[in-house]
């Protein structure tokens, strides 16, 4: 789900790891039917370049760069940090007002599903 | 809490058409319960779906049984002696197991009361006081749905002014394409109200109200040598743009459940079913904590 791609809209020779997000709140049937949509673009995160492991320089920048990722993981999930142990009130489709501390939960728990497939 | 559709299902299933039933004439059985999505190619496994849609079927399918003893005996060992379908993707078995998640009432009542088929089993259920519960209601929702009911077209004047918008984006018709379309004067541009790609876009803005939700927003980062630049949306904002979508509401569950094959096995199968689903759960909702995030 996350492999490298080719950003074809830029200048052609841009390469980026996308990061989808989905919520399991929706049926796994319809979540995984392709017309579904209800997968998301969450971000693109930027590929560093390749190195080699033979030498020490570059086995020092290969973990900066991991180190760099975690960093862009973070940013981007920061607002979950906050919201799960408290919760937010979220506009729920069927027009109630759900308290949703435990959405909150859930949405991290397939971020965490993606995180892994791309680490 | 029988589900008459179910029933009239079953029972017409299982009296067959007058004739003597045999596997050969199984086709002919209807493949598409009457009240949900999914559809069954294999008898089996929709009679397992009606069997467990709810749990009141097993007295209604215990007493036809006298009635109709020898098919509906053949068709309760078939499911009896039927092994676990392995291929969960492409097999509807294991999903026509649950209790029924496509069918909004009983989904909607299972928010209240928890699917009890582990009576049988003697086992505990845990119940969530509040699970699922409704705190409000939201803003602008009630307008939004009689805007829809009153012009089921806007922000196009007419249906064929939406098939043509939708023609054009399910075929991946590029943009100086329709802008060509209109211009070598092939569309109608009175009768659809857009003669444009700029115009199509507003209007398809104006379809999906919520994009606000997924701006993109632009990062930096360093990576000792030179400063990477990436995008990303808001997690939260992701989050609430699918719960808010009109279209998945009736294939959204909010209530966890524990679901059960015949044999008593605890079946995991979406989340919700999960333990993981369980332990989440509000299980106190302090009104004051209630009242301090709506005045956020």
């Amino acid at each position: 789900m996350s492999d490298l791609t080719n950003l074809t809209n830029l200048s052609g020779d841009k390469k980026a790891w996308p990061v989808y997000i989905t919520i399991g709140n929706v049926q796994s049937a319809r979540r995984n039917s392709p017309g579904s949509m209800a997968v998301l673009l969450l971000g693109l995160l930027p590929v560093p370049a390749k190195l080699s492991k033979s030498s020490k320089p570059d086995r020092r920048q290969r973990k900066i760069n991991a180190y760099t990722l975690q960093d862009v993981f973070e940013l981007i999930f920061a607002p979950l940090q906050d919201v799960a142990h408290v919760g937010i009130p979220i506009d729920c489709a069927d027009g109630k007002l759900d308290f949703a501390s435990q959405f909150s939960q859930r949405g991290s728990q397939t971020i965490w599903k993606t995180w892994d497939l791309t680490g | 809490m029988v589900k008459t559709s179910h029933i009239i299902a079953l029972l017409a299933n299982l009296h067959g058409l007058g004739a003597p039933r045999s596997t050969k004439q199984r086709p002919t059985m209807p493949n598409k319960c009457p009240c949900c999505r999914p559809k069954y190619s294999r008898s089996g496994a929709y009679e397992k779906h009606l069997r467990t849609a709810d749990a009141s079927l097993h007295i209604i399918l215990a007493s036809t049984v006298q009635y109709n003893n020898i098919q509906t005996g053949e068709l309760l060992n078939a499911d009896a002696s039927e092994p676990q379908d392995s291929d969960y993707e492409s097999d509807p078995g294991p999903a026509a197991l649950e209790p029924d998640p496509f069918c909004p009432d009983i989904a909607s009542e299972s928010d209240a009361e928890v699917f009890d088929t582990t009576s049988a089993c003697g086992r505990k259920q845990n119940h969530f006081e509040g699970a699922g519960e409704l705190i409000g209601d939201v803003a602008g929702f009630e307008d939004e749905h009689s805007n829809l009911c009153a012009d089921p077209c806007a922000p196009f004047n007419s249906a064929e002014g939406f098939k043509l918008a939708s023609w054009f984006i399910n075929g991946k018709v590029s943009k100086t394409r329709i802008n060509d379309y209109f211009s070598s004067g092939l569309g109608n541009a009175k009768s659809v109200r857009y003669s444009s790609m700029h115009r199509l876009e507003n209007h398809l803005r104006f379809l999906d109200p919520y994009s606000q939700y997924l701006q993109w927003l632009e990062g930096q980062v360093e990576d000792g040598q030179r400063s990477l630049p990436f995008f990303y949306r808001d997690v939260l904002g992701c989050v609430r743009y699918l719960l808010r979508q009109i279209a998945y509401r009736d294939d959204m569950v909010y209530a966890p459940r524990r679901e059960y094959d015949p044999s008593g096995q605890r079946i995991y199968a979406e989340m919700h079913t999960a333990d993981w689903s369980w332990d989440l759960q509000v299980g106190y909702l302090s009104p004051t904590l209630v009242w301090k995030t709506l005045a956020d």
